[in-house]
């Protein structure tokens, strides 16, 4: 059986081990703090540092703050192990580049979980957009707005140095996911603000165009009231239209709220908890694995995943100097 | 109270069969007739709603008229609103006001000197749920607005009017066509001014022979720093349920707000014409408009919108297409002021302009014993 060690004991961490363990792995963990309750919860081998877990599984998964991401990626792919990596693959360029080197140089594999495209109704929205069902794209609409994670205010996710902000942690699923719809993005211009918060910037908006003329206008905020947790899909092409609002689009609406979210820490899209069949969390795991056991190429690669970091640091550069920013000059 | 009398110059805008109708219906009202230099488009116009044609603008604006509303081609706004001022004729033109800046300020100062009433067509600032989100912003219930989020799609229209796909007539794409009624909306309800603006377009929608933008997607900064986008595109397809729709989310330092402006939505279905359709069964803004335009040709006081609102959004929209030749953002100028309310018979004064003020790349001659010197975008 796989031996899967994930690093990280936040709720990145635990969405990962609920997924191994519908999946059925060996698993492994080392976290900090919090592998306490998460031992008790999932049946795991806990380790008192990274080096004993690398020993001991055959793949890395890296659900750490986002500034520890490259470290642990290239101690991983020395240590001769294939690795499954949280988004964003790093929050700086030289990062990003320094971790690829070491997978090349290596031999190993890297898979970065941008895990939208794996939530079934944006999949089945590229699916028909591919297939024509609109005709040539022309302009999309992406939105994903939550509350602010419930943390203090210390967190590494508020600080931007840590977590690359709004634009790198949030906003990048929908750059992502507007890359593998309409290709390469040539320009982007993006304006974040405090809203709701006092210390860090929660709202953002992005518009982009890529390289075949499409333009995306993106949203992302951490400023709505909890337990929201909205996410909007509509792109309008040559001959159609397709929507989707996560708003309308919950098939049961009871009173009160039986939604297990109203406590929550973090938001996450309500279609990220289907009951049955695959939740996205382990449909992308189990299509990850699959891929490094075959060797075959999943529906997001470590270079999706660097060309969504480059756009998303665009947009910050955009956010800070006030001017669209173009790709293709910034290395 | 003797009825008003009130002409239309050209049914080029498919608006002026709106106004036909509710005009037609309104009480106190004598819609006298139509000038129209369209032979075909005249003759229907005739037949269905019984109108009498006076053929050209200037035999119409002779019939003693209250009122007259210019729905020409887009180019054509800026003389057809001069010969209504010269006949001392009020006059309400659609938008876009007018295709390049300097037109703009030759309609209002030729308004102005015939000391006549010129209005905009923007019927947002009617629009019921739209002052009521206006209100819910000026009691500071929203807090600091942030962002705003806006839409303003339509069809493409040269189904049904094909000149405004031809630039000589219609003097743009989408961005004229569909920026000018948020940037006003959001004007008023920020009560603040644009500083700048970021466009981006493409033709990706339409007719590929096309030499203008179809889509278009726009960020405007305010003064106060509130950053609003736009997309202005014609993106809804032909067999949408309606013709398009304006929109717009509002983000607050102290609550949001999601407001649709023909949100009071029926939704129909008929098997005989395969068709979805969605009617708004809201209160009539376009309705609301006339009305007040009416009672401004009266000579009666309104407090809302201006002429000068239209001219703003001319600046913006000649600001966007710089912006798409350069990529960058383009600074708005807001040089000429603007009043904040409107008292009827006083209208945009625009004031002595120095002879070298450039707006949004656009040179103007000074006004001051000089006739302006009309600037067309490429």
């Amino acid at each position: 059986m796989l031996r899967v060690g994930v690093l990280g004991g936040g709720f990145i961490a635990r969405t990962h081990l609920r997924s191994w363990t519908r999946i059925g792995v060996e698993t492994h963990l080392y976290a900090r703090r919090g592998s306490e309750q998460l031992a008790l919860d999932f049946s795991v081998t806990t380790h008192p540092d990274p080096e004993s877990l690398m020993a001991a599984v055959d793949v890395v998964d890296i659900c750490l703050p986002s500034d520890l991401h490259a470290s642990h990626a290239v101690a991983a792919a020395l240590r001769g192990r294939d690795v499954i990596c949280e988004k964003p693959i790093a929050t700086t360029l030289g990062d990003a580049t320094r971790v690829c080197a070491a997978f090349r140089t290596t031999g190993r594999r890297l898979l970065v979980g941008h895990v939208v495209r794996y939530f079934p109704e944006y999949a089945s929205v590229r699916e028909g957009v591919a297939a024509g069902r609109i005709g040539d794209i022309a302009v999309v609409h992406l939105g994903r707005e939550t509350f602010a994670p419930n943390r203090g205010a210390g967190d590494w996710l508020f600080d931007e140095r840590r977590s690359g902000g709004i634009l790198v942690d949030l906003m990048i699923h929908d750059i992502d996911y507007a890359q593998w719809i309409a290709g390469p993005i040539i320009r982007v211009y993006a304006q974040t603000a405090r809203v709701r918060s006092t210390t860090f910037d929660d709202h953002a908006v992005a518009l982009i165009t890529h390289k075949n003329g499409v333009l995306s206008h993106l949203t992302a905020s951490w400023a709505k009231e909890r337990p929201i947790f909205r996410t909007r899909i509509e792109i309008s092409g040559a001959s159609g239209l397709v929507s989707h609002d996560s708003r309308d689009s919950d098939p049961v609406r009871t009173t009160p709220a039986l939604d297990e979210l109203e406590g929550a820490e973090v938001g996450l899209p309500g279609t990220a908890h289907l009951a049955t069949g695959d939740d996205p969390f382990t449909a992308e795991l189990r299509d990850f694995l699959t891929c490094l056991v075959n060797g075959s190429e999943p529906r997001v690669t470590s270079v999706d995943s660097i060309s969504a970091l480059r756009a998303a640091l665009a947009a910050r550069e955009s956010a800070s100097c006030g001017e669209p920013v173009d790709l293709g000059s910034s290395k | 109270m003797s009825q008003m009398r009130v002409g239309i110059m050209s049914f080029a805008h498919h608006h002026a069969e709106r106004y036909a109708e509710l005009l037609s219906s309104m009480g106190g009202v004598d819609l006298v007739g139509f000038s129209d230099d369209d032979a075909d488009r005249a003759r229907r116009v005739t037949r269905q709603y019984g109108l009498r044609n006076f053929g050209t603008g200037d035999v119409l604006l002779e019939q003693n008229l209250d009122a007259v509303i210019v729905c020409s081609e887009n180019i054509r706004h800026c003389p057809d609103v001069q010969l209504a001022a010269d006949a001392g004729v009020p006059v309400l033109c659609e938008k876009p006001f007018a295709t390049a800046v300097a037109d703009a300020l030759s309609m209002q100062e030729r308004c102005e000197r015939n000391h006549v009433s010129l209005r905009t067509a923007f019927p947002m600032r009617f629009s019921e749920p739209i002052q009521r989100v206006q209100a819910a912003v000026a009691s500071g219930r929203l807090g600091q607005i942030r962002f705003i989020e806006g839409l303003n799609q339509g069809q493409m229209p040269d189904a049904h009017r094909s000149w405004f796909v031809d630039p000589s007539l219609s003097g743009g794409g989408a961005i004229t066509d569909h920026a000018v009624h948020l940037l006003d909306v959001f004007r008023w309800i920020l009560d603040d001014e644009p500083i700048s603006v970021y466009a981006q377009a493409n033709q990706r929608v339409g007719d590929p022979g096309l030499s203008l933008e179809t889509c278009g997607l726009l960020a405007i900064a305010f003064e106060r720093g509130t950053l609003a986008t736009i997309d202005c595109s014609w993106s809804r397809p032909a067999c949408f349920p309606t013709w398009g729709g304006l929109s717009f989310t509002l983000t607050g330092t102290s609550g949001s707000a999601e407001v649709d402006a023909f949100g009071r939505r029926l939704s129909w279905i008929d098997d005989r014409d395969r068709r979805l359709t969605w009617d708004d069964w809201g209160p009539d803004a376009d309705l609301a408009m006339l009305e007040d335009f009416l009672s401004v040709a009266r000579g009666e006081p309104s407090p809302v919108s201006n002429a000068a609102d239209g001219l703003r959004g001319v600046e913006l929209v000649v600001a966007a297409y710089a912006s798409l030749r350069t990529n960058r953002v383009v600074a708005l100028d807001n040089s000429i002021e603007v009043p904040r309310a409107d008292l009827g018979e006083h209208l945009g004064r625009v004031g002595e302009l120095s002879s070298d003020q450039i707006v949004g790349e656009h040179r103007i001659a000074g006004l001051a014993g000089e006739s302006p010197r009309a600037v067309r975008d490429p």
